[in-house]
């Protein structure tokens, strides 16, 4: 049954360096590099080495604990080298590219003809089964699971995030085959949420077998934790997956033409990006490819995502696996004299959701923001900031107090099975102490998934 | 104010040629951050953040108690006048009166405050704000009396 859904509380960040409508193709990287870092939980096991020939879709690594679970190359050549960080942990898996890509060989699939067990098998061998997380705990999804839905947010709301419907344009047929693989995952529904407002691409508008909901309202409106707290909100033992649309898009393709062809768009935006466009990538590019000649480089920070949920990469690190985004942002690394810039000036051009800033009402359409902390930590303090922004019917301070004590009982009480880390991303944002509210409820989630899953 | 930045860079870089000068750090770090936005970026989690840090929102607070702060002062000085059973003074003699009283109030509950957290903060080597304007603003209409 369609449902319309409306977010009332949130803030849409406004801030200048959006993407044009037009993409083209970035150049083929020399490397490329699957960061199991990008996943969260995961102990990877090597399963080659440093010199193994490799193809587009050779599993790379698998999860230790959960073997079926592969991570394949997204481009054929040779392994590199394995980037370790402290105590020997795996940053990077880097593969030098060949010039052109070689595939493992694979048979389209009958989609239609599948069972639950058999999509998963399919899903699992061609190494497509990361695309596909799970709430709560916010981490790739139990293949021994069965969900009682699955979420795909049709639209992003994050500051300056990507256009779907521009991502996904002329993708129906690969996007249907990807919704038509999910429903025979679950017992439920396939949702899919689209924006009240509607002007949706065909790919949304014309797949069939989905639930469509509409969505209005500020960010988050476009993530899919609020999306499942309205429409089918998670209770104690229930499990619920999502998929990234245009990673949908991708499970199609390769199921679709039987070979991992994990190329897809990835907006560069971002007040230091001098030519913000779409560019087409494979999974793992290298992110040089897409900003040199095309962004400034003085004092300037590159961040794989969005500013709110993104992590941030060196000039020539690697794009994330599920980030669909560049931005490039000034460094504030300046000191602000107090009565100009500082914590005394007027602020018509300081960007605040606080009323102590005349810029809620009087500011410009568009704001120019740098990292600058803009303070520093401090008590946590009740101001009625994250109340403001949090949507969902849950106390977010009580909350992250309750994971800062470490006790599990509260936090079960108080909501952490309905919550990931990114809808606490606007929180942070807002916050008058400073208080890191994502890191913090990692960590609470990492506890819950550790003492009582 | 680049010959104030370099004044607070100075007296940093002189703070910490010895282990006895560093432990005045809080003294100058408070005076410094009073000056300054200081330039730490963010690390994790969101790169972006709002432009709202508790020193504006304190800020805040006691211009929102200035005008409480005045008429108390006022009423300090009414109050006196009333007592000798008859008003003799004028609104600005009645208030004068009132600020002479209750400003030696105000001074020493926010030195006495401000000077034990300098202390600590020397003491413990940690520049934790202890939220000195956090504490109940003190109100002339208290001393009316």
């Amino acid at each position: 049954m369609s449902k319309s859904i409306k977010i009332r509380k949130g803030l849409d960040i406004r801030i200048k360096g959006d993407a044009e409508r037009s993409s083209t193709e970035a150049p083929l990287s020399s490397t490329y590099a699957i960061k199991p870092t990008d996943f969260h939980g995961l102990i990877p096991k090597l399963l080659k080495r440093v010199g193994d020939p490799v193809k587009a879709g050779t599993p790379i690594f698998q999860d230790k604990y959960r073997e079926d679970i592969k991570y394949v190359s997204p481009v054929s050549g040779k392994i590199q080298e394995v980037k370790r960080g402290a105590k020997r942990k795996i940053l990077e898996v880097v593969i030098e590219a060949d010039k052109e890509i070689s595939y493992e060989p694979g048979a389209p699939v009958d989609i239609a003809s599948l069972d639950r067990e058999t999509a998963k098998e399919a899903l699992l061998s061609s190494g497509l089964w990361p695309f596909i997380k799970m709430r709560p705990i916010d981490v790739v999804a139990n293949y021994t699971d069965t969900p009682k839905s699955i979420f795909i947010s049709g639209f992003d709301s994050s500051p300056l995030a990507p256009d779907y419907d521009y991502l996904l344009y002329t993708r129906d047929k690969e996007f249907q085959a990807g919704v038509d693989i999910l429903n025979k995952l679950t017992e439920g529904n396939v949702n899919l949420q689209l924006r009240a407002k509607g002007g949706a691409d065909a790919s949304f508008t014309q797949v069939k077998k989905v639930v469509t909901n509409k969505v209005s309202g500020p960010h988050p409106a476009g993530n899919v934790g609020p999306q499942i707290h309205q429409i089918d909100p998670i209770n104690k033992g229930e499990v619920v997956w999502t998929v990234n649309a245009q990673d949908v898009a991708i499970i199609g393709r390769c199921l679709l033409t039987g070979r991992h062809d994990a190329s897809k768009l990835v907006a560069l935006t971002g007040s230091e990006a001098t030519n913000r466009k779409y560019y087409r990538i494979i999974i793992g590019a290298n992110a040089s490819d897409v900003l040199n000649g095309n962004s400034n480089t003085d004092n300037v920070r590159y961040i794989s995502g969005n500013v709110l949920t993104g992590s941030q990469i060196e000039a020539d690190g690697y794009i994330g696996f599920y980030d669909s985004q560049l931005t490039v942002v000034p460094e504030g690394n300046e000191h602000k004299f107090f009565l100009t810039k500082g914590w005394l000036e007027p602020g018509f051009k300081k960007l605040s959701n606080n009323s102590a800033y005349p810029s809620k009402i009087f500011g410009p359409k568009k704001f120019d923001v740098d990292t600058n902390l803009n303070g520093e930590e401090r008590a946590f303090v009740v101001t009625g900031e994250y109340e403001k922004v949090f949507p969902f019917d849950i106390y977010p301070v009580h909350l992250i107090k309750s994971v800062m004590i470490n006790d599990i009982d509260s936090m079960e009480k108080l909501g952490i099975y309905e919550v990931a880390p990114e809808d606490f991303a606007l929180c942070e944002f807002v916050c008058t102490s400073k208080i890191n509210s994502q890191e913090i409820v990692r960590e609470g989630l990492d506890v819950i998934h550790k003492e009582c899953m | 104010m680049k010959f104030l930045r370099n004044i607070f860079d100075n007296a940093h870089a002189k703070l910490n040629k010895s282990e006895k000068t560093k432990k005045l750090f809080p003294l100058v770090d408070s005076v410094d951050t009073l000056m300054f936005t200081p330039n730490h970026t963010t690390s994790g989690g969101a790169h972006i953040r709002d432009g709202i840090d508790l020193k504006r929102t304190m800020m805040f607070v006691i211009l929102a108690l200035i005008p409480c702060l005045l008429f108390g002062m006022y009423n300090v000085g009414l109050q006196h006048d009333l007592a000798n059973s008859t008003i003799e003074w004028s609104g600005v003699d009645q208030f004068l009166y009132g600020l002479m009283k209750v400003l030696p109030f105000i001074v020493v509950s926010y030195g006495a405050g401000l000077g034990v957290e300098f202390i600590f903060a020397i003491k413990e080597r940690s520049c934790r704000s202890r939220g000195i304007f956090s504490f109940r603003n003190v109100d002339s209409t208290d001393y009316a009396n």
